[in-house]
């Protein structure tokens, strides 16, 4: 294959692109499963000898996801129902949620009564992520996803089985933290392409992309940017906003992101218990604003990151109707003008309002200062 | 000469000495005892039986939506950066604690502590959030699992159960009260009390015709959600129960001339409560039950109380499965022989809402009865139009009676 760092990159970015009714032509001696939300515990269906996908959303075309949801849902369980209903999964063996907001926990009883002859998990992942008894609930609940795979596979799946699948997503997650430091070397769509190839790709097929990218971005010169800034917000769906960052001279210096930091968060054990591990990684990434620790506070938190990262500015990716990033913006909100650090929110409904985006995110670049390079 | 088409309880005089009584303790309460702010899916027996006083952001949200100040509430927390697609019951709130002089009686007296459950909805852990870093408080969080089955399981009650002891310790170390197992068995008494006289009630409206509406156990709900665990609910009750059990017996409806049955879905539109119900008044139709008041009829096991509590706040409907929640309103339509359903699409409450279109079909499949989706809002009058909803549920009534 040719090595290249722009053909790894152009891989990475097809990869990313790929929608879902073409995944299984692309890899047909993969058995997909759709995975919805970051929370998923994803060594366990790889390690049952399927490849976890997570599915994003797109713009919508036949608007099938109205026989069921309001319009007051958000884009997002609009589009994964409007995928489900149009036959964008057919190829999927199954899908699994991890509960997460109230939007996603109604999605999750209406896809398992819509697709009731379809695999279809919900796991329970708590709303408290601390507490005396958490982890013993959170392992007992990925002891029942283990055992439903189980049933679905039709194969046991051991310890050892587990213990490989943790090992292969914790080399992938060192390598997307290694990407992360790298952000200066790419562009942010190509970095972002990386991140969202890593959670569509088989992970034995990434891995060795990243392994030999990462030489060759090291090798390369740094980036000069105009401004750097932290993107908040729920799911990525695509490139849109990373490609405007570019043609803006904004680096993307960190982010905050389901499909990004928050997934690439965290190693979970080898050494212990395998669930009891898994179990510790999710209680213990950076939260969905869906969650609950007495301990965590985003707003310093993002604050900190900012500051870490040298960033000048935040920006907000909010999708409308998601309400535990809106309550989280009100609050946050307030920490930001407090430090003195601007910011700006670009809302995403229907799908990628680029040229209205583009307008808004140029007025804050030039309000951050500095000249595009 | 006309007669009224509809018939007022005059037990509600009990009801409103009972809630003003309710409000005015609670503006000097928190001088004595500890005040916290509770949602309403709270295990308030606990509360009741340490001695800690407690509020209730949201029926102080319906409250306001009654008294139709709440979209100038939610306008307050909107200029703090509170998105307007956002729960107005948390809106208003937010807009009351910021603007308390816009705010019936100044806003909810000052919390020492805070109580949320999420088992109604997830927006209360992210209002409680917010409520926590304002006043610089504590706020323990019950964290019950959604109910994605047919019933709970085990791992999921016992969860539930070790909180509940875990909530029990963090109030005291806080309160430095401790809990009494008498006082609570007393409090689960007289919360099982209130619910027993509350489905009895309720059952009351299987007679035709319905000596009840539901807009009058919207009103007649207040004490069963804040005042629960006190000798106060069962009090009311009665006299509700016995004015009902009279209507029945003089065979007298809520709506005098009774001619349609229909089911209610989804918390009331509280600022237009009788104006969209007398559409349907004024065609004779009664609303005879609802899943809304329905929530509230879940006893504790008296046994062992906080096992009890356990599977009681795992259980209340909105915290089930929607196949179970279509079970539930099946059976209502059974039981209380319900021609028609209306589901009220709340803006507002995403967890109550989203599914409906689902169980509005399982409903006309499976019941084969006719239903009517109207697109509203508990509190914020700008996120619907009356005229519309009137000519809807024309259209509604006009294909019923026909």
């Amino acid at each position: 294959m040719p090595d290249d760092k722009d053909a790894l990159l152009a891989r990475l970015r097809n990869a990313a692109e790929l929608p879902p009714q073409r995944w299984a032509s692309e890899y047909p001696a993969r058995r997909p499963v759709a995975v919805f939300c970051s929370y998923v515990p994803e060594e366990l269906i790889h390690a049952a000898g399927f490849t976890p996908v997570r599915i994003r959303k797109r713009p919508s075309r036949s608007g099938a996801w109205s026989e069921h949801l309001q319009s007051y849902a958000c884009p997002l369980a609009r589009s994964l129902l409007e995928q489900g209903a149009d036959g964008d999964l057919r190829a999927f063996a199954g899908a699994v949620f991890a509960h997460s907001c109230d939007t996603m926990q109604a999605l999750a009883d209406i896809w398992r009564m819509r697709f009731a002859d379809q695999f279809a998990w919900v796991v329970n992942v708590p709303t408290r992520l601390d507490g005396p008894h958490v982890a013993d609930y959170l392992q007992r609940e990925l002891a029942e996803f283990h055992a439903a795979l189980e049933r679905f596979a039709g194969n046991p799946i051991g310890d050892a089985d587990l213990r490989a699948s943790i090992g292969l997503y914790n080399r992938l997650r060192t390598l997307l933290a290694r990407l992360d430091g790298l952000r200066d070397r790419m562009s942010n769509a190509e970095f972002y392409s990386a991140i969202l190839a890593a959670q569509t790709m088989p992970k034995e097929d990434f891995i060795p992309i990243a392994e030999a990218l990462i030489p060759k971005l090291e090798a390369a010169p740094p980036r000069v940017s105009r401004a750097r800034v932290v993107v908040v917000g729920a799911i990525l769906d695509d490139l849109t906003l990373p490609a405007l960052a570019d043609d803006l001279g904004l680096q993307i210096a960190r982010d905050d992101l389901c499909t990004s930091a928050r997934y690439l968060e965290g190693e979970a054990t080898t050494d212990g218990p395998p669930l009891a591990a898994l179990a510790a990684r999710l209680l213990g990434r950076a939260p969905c604003p869906a969650k609950h620790r007495e301990d965590w506070r985003r707003g310093p938190a993002l604050m900190s990151l900012a500051r870490t990262r040298q960033a000048q500015g935040m920006v907000f990716y909010l999708q409308k109707f998601c309400d535990p990033h809106a309550f989280d913006y009100a609050d946050i909100r307030r920490d930001l003008e407090q430090a003195d650090i601007p910011h700006i929110v670009l809302e995403d409904d229907a799908g990628p309002a680029t040229a209205q985006w583009r307008t808004r995110l140029q007025a804050f670049a030039e309000m951050l200062g500095g000249t595009i390079p | 000469m006309t007669t009224r088409p509809y018939r007022r309880l005059q037990s509600t005089a009990a009801l409103n000495r009972l809630m003003t009584a309710y409000y005015l303790r609670s503006r000097w309460i928190g001088r004595v005892r500890p005040m916290a702010w509770v949602t309403s899916g709270a295990p308030i027996e606990i509360l009741e039986a340490m001695g800690i006083a407690s509020v209730y952001p949201e029926n102080y949200g319906a409250l306001c939506g009654a008294q139709r100040v709440a979209t100038d509430l939610c306008q307050v927390a909107e200029a703090e950066g509170f998105s307007q697609d956002l729960c107005s019951y948390a809106r208003t709130s937010v807009g009351a604690v910021f603007a308390p002089d816009k705010a019936p009686m100044a806003g909810l007296p000052r919390p020492d502590l805070l109580i949320a459950s999420n088992n109604i909805c997830g927006t209360v852990v992210k209002w409680y959030q917010f409520l926590a870093r304002h006043f610089g408080i504590p706020l323990f969080l019950l964290d019950v699992p959604y109910v994605h089955d047919d019933a709970p399981p085990e791992r999921v009650l016992a969860y539930v159960e070790a909180q509940l002891r875990e909530m029990i310790a963090w109030l005291e170390a806080h309160t430095h009260r401790r809990l009494n197992p008498h006082r609570l068995s007393q409090a689960v008494a007289y919360s099982n009390e209130a619910v027993r006289l509350w489905k009895e009630i309720r059952e009351l409206c299987k007679a035709r015709p319905s000596p009840l509406n539901a807009p009058d156990l919207f009103i007649a709900m207040a004490p069963i959600v804040v005042l629960r665990g006190t000798r106060w609910a069962p009090w009311y009750y009665r006299r509700l129960k016995r004015e009902a059990q009279g209507r029945v017996a003089r065979g007298e409806g809520a709506v005098v001339n009774e001619r349609v049955r229909l089911l209610w879905d989804n918390i009331a539109i509280w600022p237009r409560l009788f104006a969209v119900f007398s559409q349907f008044i004024k065609r004779g139709a009664c609303f005879v039950a609802d899943t809304y008041t329905n929530a509230w009829a879940v006893s504790v096991g008296a046994d062992d109380p906080i096992r009890g509590l356990a599977l009681a706040y795992t259980t209340v409907y909105i915290n089930q499965q929607i196949p179970n929640r279509a079970r539930a309103m099946l059976d209502m339509v059974r039981e209380y022989d319900i021609q028609g359903a209306v589901f009220h699409s709340n803006r507002s409450c995403k967890p109550y809402s989203f599914g409906q279109y689902d169980l509005r079909r399982i409903l006309e499949r499976e019941a084969g009865i006719p239903t009517l989706i109207l697109e509203a809002d508990m509190c914020d009058t700008r996120a619907f139009a009356e005229g519309p909803l009137a000519t809807r549920i024309q259209a509604f009534m006009e294909s019923l009676t026909q």
